[in-house]
């Protein structure tokens, strides 16, 4: 356990059994100080470290309706004192003071590529990725590409001879090779099959209905591509006359599945599973009709969430009211739906049909836990999944 | 935070069996007058918190799990060829025959007084079981059906699904529970929504399902829609005497009457309670019980109202509620909780043979008030015979 959940566990109890020190209106919290603890509401985490307590001088914390530093309830807030002023880029320093647009070149449609971030309270401007400002003047943002032969990966990179510039790296990664300037691959560009410019022609083409074309394969053994007929995928030539009729059998019927001649036994279908077709699917998966293929596909039952005990079951996650993203995702797990809750939300109501519906950092109700209140006749604010506490006034060090 | 409450409970179990050490070995507590053991350091169920009393020891549910089998006690016992992972989700009853159905497929057949698993084949996750016509139907959706024709001697599961000019649904129904009467034509199901809005069988709970040459043909009886809420699951179904009670997420709760009707009769009822009712139970002179999340127990006498019936009830999740009569109830849990209702109170029921595991329990099957089975997540359980043996 790291020291921070140490604390954070140990201020829940010492919160819990020091309760009873509090009066009506402000909870009090008993705080030993620790060497490097922090101030302010953070404090709570320390307050039972009996170990310093004895050395150390103790403070009593009392709930207040104050916003710890920071934060601030904006114009935009859905619970008090819920904007962190030192990262909300709309509200970065102060409220209501938004760091300019992020900006980029869009469809063509030029722009200063650049975007910003609110750090420590004030906005702070960054490139977008792979640009660059090579010319050094801000006017113009970041005005260059750093996907360019001229600025690859970096200002000033220049890729040698006619090498092309591909994510940033100058040159082919193997097995690509460069033909004029485009990497392609040998082994399976029919363009360029083994060579640039060795383009794979049929002498003789089939009609489109025999399911077979040029194909850039590496020959058993061989490194390099070469050039072959074969059948489309899914497609076979079951009666061994490519000439006559091409590739005349679908591979997907239980006669011929996946194979020529490969006959599913004892009433078992022929169906896709990894794309590939085979009889029957892998034990724990279970073939699932798609009307798309309008043949069955293998699923694993146990673990997707769009097929979870049964074909085309989806695992629900929850519509909270007050979001378009779900806090909350379906998982499957042994064949069972849950919702899991993305951290610092919660389901708190017991139905999932509203998902996490609550936001356990900033709600005074369900603050860090559900039905975790705060002291709401105060108003009391819950910040990061605490009841906001300070230095209860005209208190002497003990 | 469901981690970090993880974390506090781990914790806590954690610490379990050291405390537990002592109590293990101490003798069985003895029985009350129904016969339901009561752990000496219990409250006696009368109102307190029967299930989360520490004792000095720190452990609190110690004395409810003994190691072994005793009168009164729910006890632990094995299933041949179950895969451990197993959650059974249901129970049929017809006569002497029991049979619980559950995930990777599972049936679980008691024959000649020792449980073995089979399967339906597929690893679909079974919910429901119902029995039509002489023949055993389980389901983990209406397009995963599973019929055993025992009527015509088989012992084997066929695959059925819902089809035919009037199935138009774009997605498949997940079915929650199944239930059927015994002279009836159709085999009633609830079903759990997606929550997708664009989806056409959104907020359907309840369908009716009955057998054509090829395919079943499926009407939808209960669809929920504005202003309830889409999302709504219903989680479970029970009828007598022509009266079907369908049990919902957040308290909601239907009357469906004149059955073979085309449509029943579906009513509205008040369940007094918003919280989520995972199980229901319409005992035969109509009184109807309901349980549900949080401790919930509805109860409804003949003609009456619902009101709650959870004194002394340790609020956890109830998923199932079966008996053999208004005084002799019983329900059961997550956290291996089960509870029985005597006419008059609550008592929790002892159960031996899981060690540490506190497991959900999802179903029960009380066919006398000696004859007793609950089953779960990797467990069984069967009420402990007269002299206090395993079932």
């Amino acid at each position: 356990m790291t020291w921070k959940t140490t604390g954070v566990v140990l201020g829940i109890i010492a919160a819990t059994a020091l309760a009873s020190a509090c009066t009506a209106e402000t909870r009090s919290v008993d705080l030993g100080e620790r060497p490097g603890s922090s101030s302010g509401f953070g404090g709570v985490e320390t307050g039972s470290d009996a170990g310093t307590e004895a050395a150390s001088p103790s403070r009593l914390l009392c709930a207040t309706p104050e916003c710890p530093a920071g934060t601030a309830t904006c114009e935009t807030s859905r619970a008090r004192c819920d904007i962190d002023l030192m990262n909300d880029r709309n509200n970065c320093g102060a409220c209501g003071a938004a760091c300019p647009a992020d900006d980029h070149t869009i469809m063509g449609v030029p722009g200063l590529d650049v975007q910003f971030f609110c750090v420590a309270g004030k906005c702070e401007m960054m490139c977008a990725p792979k640009h660059g400002d090579c010319d050094g003047i801000p006017d113009n943002g970041c005005e260059s590409s750093l996907t360019t032969r001229d600025n690859c990966g970096a200002c000033g990179v220049q890729c040698p001879g006619d090498e092309p510039c591909i994510e940033g790296v100058c040159g082919c990664a193997p097995p690509l090779i460069n033909c004029h300037g485009n990497c392609v691959n040998p082994m399976a560009d029919t363009w360029n099959c083994g060579a640039c410019d060795a383009v794979c022609e049929d002498p003789s083409p089939a009609p489109w209905d025999f399911n077979y074309g040029m194909v850039c394969v590496p020959p058993p053994g061989s490194s390099t591509g070469a050039c072959g007929k074969a059948c489309y995928p899914g497609w076979g030539d079951c009666d061994e006359d490519l000439e006559a009729n091409g590739c005349e059998q679908r591979l997907n019927t239980d006669d011929h599945c996946g194979a020529c001649g490969n006959a599913c036994a004892g009433g078992t279908k022929c169906v896709l599973a990894d794309d590939t077709w085979q009889c029957g699917c892998p034990s724990g998966q279970r073939a699932c009709f798609n009307n798309n293929l309008n043949a069955h596909e293998c699923r694993d039952i146990l673990t997707d969430p769009y097929n979870c005990g049964a074909c085309e079951v989806i695992c629900q996650h929850g519509q909270e009211p007050d979001s378009v993203t779900p806090f909350s995702a379906g998982v499957c797990r042994g064949g069972v739906c849950e919702m899991l809750c993305k951290i610092g939300r919660a389901d708190c109501n017991g139905f999932a049909g509203d998902g996490c519906e609550v936001d356990l950092q900033t709600d005074p109700r369900n603050c860090g836990a559900c039905g975790n209140e705060c002291n709401l006749a105060l108003g009391q604010p819950c910040v990061k999944g605490e009841c906001v506490v300070a230095e209860c006034p005209d208190q002497e060090a003990r | 935070m469901r981690a970090f409450l993880l974390l506090g409970v781990s914790t806590l179990l954690g610490v379990l069996p050291l405390a537990c050490a002592d109590n293990e070995r101490a003798a069985p507590p003895p029985a009350d007058d129904a016969g339901v053991v009561v752990p000496e350091d219990s409250d006696g169920g009368d109102g307190g918190e029967t299930g989360t009393t520490e004792t000095d020891g720190g452990c609190a549910d110690c004395a409810w799990f003994p190691e072994s089998c005793s009168k009164g006690a729910l006890c632990s016992v094995s299933v041949e060829a179950l895969d451990p992972r197993t959650s059974l989700f249901a129970f049929g009853v017809h006569g002497d025959q029991v049979t619980a159905v559950g995930t990777y497929g599972s049936v679980v057949d008691l024959t000649a007084g020792s449980w073995r698993r089979t399967g339906v084949g597929t690893p679909d996750t079974l919910r429901g079981i119902a029995r039509l016509g002489g023949d055993v139907w389980a389901a983990s959706s209406v397009e995963g059906v599973f019929i055993r024709e025992t009527s015509g001697g088989a012992t084997g599961w066929t695959e059925h699904q819902a089809g035919g000019p009037s199935y138009w649904y774009w997605n498949n129904l997940p079915v929650t529970a199944l239930f059927s009467e015994p002279a009836g034509a159709w085999v009633w199901a609830t079903t759990a929504t997606s929550c997708a809005p664009l989806y056409s069988s959104e907020g359907v709970g309840l369908v009716r399902l009955r057998r054509q040459p090829d395919y079943l043909e499926l009407e939808t009886i209960i669809q929920n829609r504005a202003p309830m809420s889409t999302c709504l699951t219903m989680n479970a179904l029970d009828g007598a005497g022509g009266t079907l009670w369908v049990a919902g997420d957040k308290g909601v709760l239907y009357k469906v009457t004149d059955l073979e009707a085309s449509p029943p009769v579906v009513t509205l009822e008040r369940s007094e309670t918003s919280r989520a009712l995972l199980g229901v139970w319409a005992e035969p002179s109509g009184h109807v019980f309901v349980v549900g999340k949080d401790g919930t127990v509805q109860h409804r006498p003949p003609g009456g109202v619902f009101a709650p019936l959870d004194e002394g009830v340790p609020p956890v999740a109830y998923h199932a509620v079966r008996g053999t009569s208004a005084n002799d109830v019983w329900i059961a849990g997550e956290d291996a909780t089960v509870m029985h209702y005597d006419g008059k109170r609550w008592t929790r029921v002892p159960i031996a043979g899981l060690g540490e595991r506190r497991p959900t329990l999802r179903a029960i099957a009380a066919i006398a008030p000696d004859r007793v089975w609950v089953a779960g997540d990797n467990v069984l359980l069967g009420l402990a015979r007269e002299d206090g043996s395993k079932p």
